[in-house]
């Protein structure tokens, strides 16, 4: 009650008591004094360049995978209707192209594939034989060829947080990673070249066929530079104090009706 | 009075901030504790597993950094409190002590069911990003109508 009393006294009566009056106010919030990375600038033509190459690349993918597809749906229909075995043989089996075993198409494998060759920075402990190859516990992976670039349509993709740790893994990589964005709209070429719906990521391995022009391209680019994330512990800088100031809103409070509920 | 306030620059506010020393003091610890995370660790006698010896040191920095924030109310961005575990306060490096995946449990693979997910490596706990659900997401400190100049 005491605190309504005054408000309701001025203009508007009671529209303001529900509506409460709201003043801008800055706060100030710490920022990540370690976010400044910057992706390696890519030229307006070397953008499309990569796009048409990449899309010249992954052409043997589109095939594969439609027929794939086709052959899922024929399944699908087969089962629905009646099993009749014969109907699926019809349609061989597409026979997986080279080119696949020296890329990684999407998200997750892109990851996984930058995660397993990650430098180790940290001695093994002594239980560990010492013979056994510090980087890339997996063998498996080992088998295949590394990364050695990776094409993110950045400016397609949301939401920002999808991405933030790629400058970081092909930093910390133990071979170099270039890492390469692509200009905007790339997202739906790509998606078109490899009948793959929402492609935006690709990672391509040493030594695939066919690239040697997107190779030789790729020389243009910098590495990436994180300056914070000197993995030996030499060279690490201290910044300074990084504040961010946000403008939001808080509610008025009148000085008078402080008092007021101070005196109750 | 608003019309004023508007004008100002963010270095002019950055100025006049008040307890500026927690503030320097939580941005110390927690370059200390990534410091501290991202150290090689050259004496094989002292590991016990393949992460960095002093990472407990680091965990220590990132609680203390947690602790003095909550205490004298300073507002964290979003990206310092992801990039540090919640369960366990390990710096999260990605690759080494973070892993991460786009997760989709939905019988038909709808896009709108894709999950980021960040894994802690050293306790197993999880940060999940409905990516999918909310794929134009800006956290509110990059908010264009946000920021200050």
């Amino acid at each position: 009650m005491s605190a309504q009393t005054p408000s309701s006294k001025r203009k508007g009566g009671a529209d303001v008591i529900t509506e409460q009056k709201r003043r801008t106010v800055f706060r100030p919030v710490l920022d990540n004094p370690h976010t400044k990375v910057l992706w390696p600038a890519v030229s307006a033509d070397d953008g499309k360049l990569f796009v048409d190459l990449l899309c010249s690349i992954l052409q043997p993918v589109s095939t594969y995978i439609d027929q794939k597809n086709k052959i899922k749906q024929r399944k699908k229909k087969a089962s629905v209707t009646a099993s009749s075995p014969d109907f699926t043989d019809q349609l061989q089996k597409p026979t997986r192209p080279d080119v696949l075993n020296y890329l990684t198409l999407g998200f997750n494998p892109t990851t996984f594939a930058l995660e397993s060759q990650t430098a180790s920075i940290y001695a093994q402990p002594s239980y560990i034989d010492p013979t056994t190859p510090t980087t890339a516990p997996s063998s498996k992976k080992n088998s295949k060829h590394p990364i050695t670039a990776v094409f993110i349509a950045r400016s397609d993709i949301t939401p920002a947080i999808l991405l933030s740790h790629f400058p970081l893994l092909c930093t910390s990589s133990s071979i170099p990673v270039k890492l390469v964005q692509l200009p905007r709209g790339s997202l739906a070429l790509l998606a078109q070249a490899t009948s793959m719906p929402g492609l935006g990521i690709a990672g391509i391995r040493q030594g695939c066929p066919d690239a040697s022009m997107l190779f030789n391209a790729l020389e243009r680019i910098e590495d990436v530079v994180v300056p914070w994330a000197e993995f030996s512990g030499r060279g690490n800088v201290y910044e300074t104090l990084n504040i961010k100031q946000v403008v939001t809103s808080a509610p008025m409070v009148n000085a008078s009706s402080k008092k007021h509920s101070e005196d109750d | 009075m608003a019309k004023k306030e508007k004008k100002k620059s963010s270095a002019a506010l950055t100025k006049s901030l008040k307890n500026r020393d927690q503030y320097l003091r939580t941005s110390f610890l927690y370059q200390a504790s990534a410091l501290m995370a991202n150290a090689a660790n050259t004496t094989p006698e002292l590991a016990v597993t393949a992460t960095s010896a002093t990472a407990p040191l680091a965990r220590y920095y990132a609680s203390q950094m947690k602790a003095v924030a909550r205490k004298s109310v300073i507002r964290l961005d979003p990206n310092i409190k992801r990039s540090i575990c919640k369960r366990c306060d390990t710096v999260l490096i990605p690759g080494r002590t973070c892993a991460i995946v786009v997760e989709n449990e939905s019988v038909d693979k709808v896009p709108h069911a894709d999950v980021l997910t960040h894994t802690c490596r050293v306790c197993g706990g999880q940060k999940r990003f409905p990516i999918g659900k909310k794929g134009d997401f800006v956290v509110f400190t990059e908010r264009p109508d946000h920021v200050v100049e």
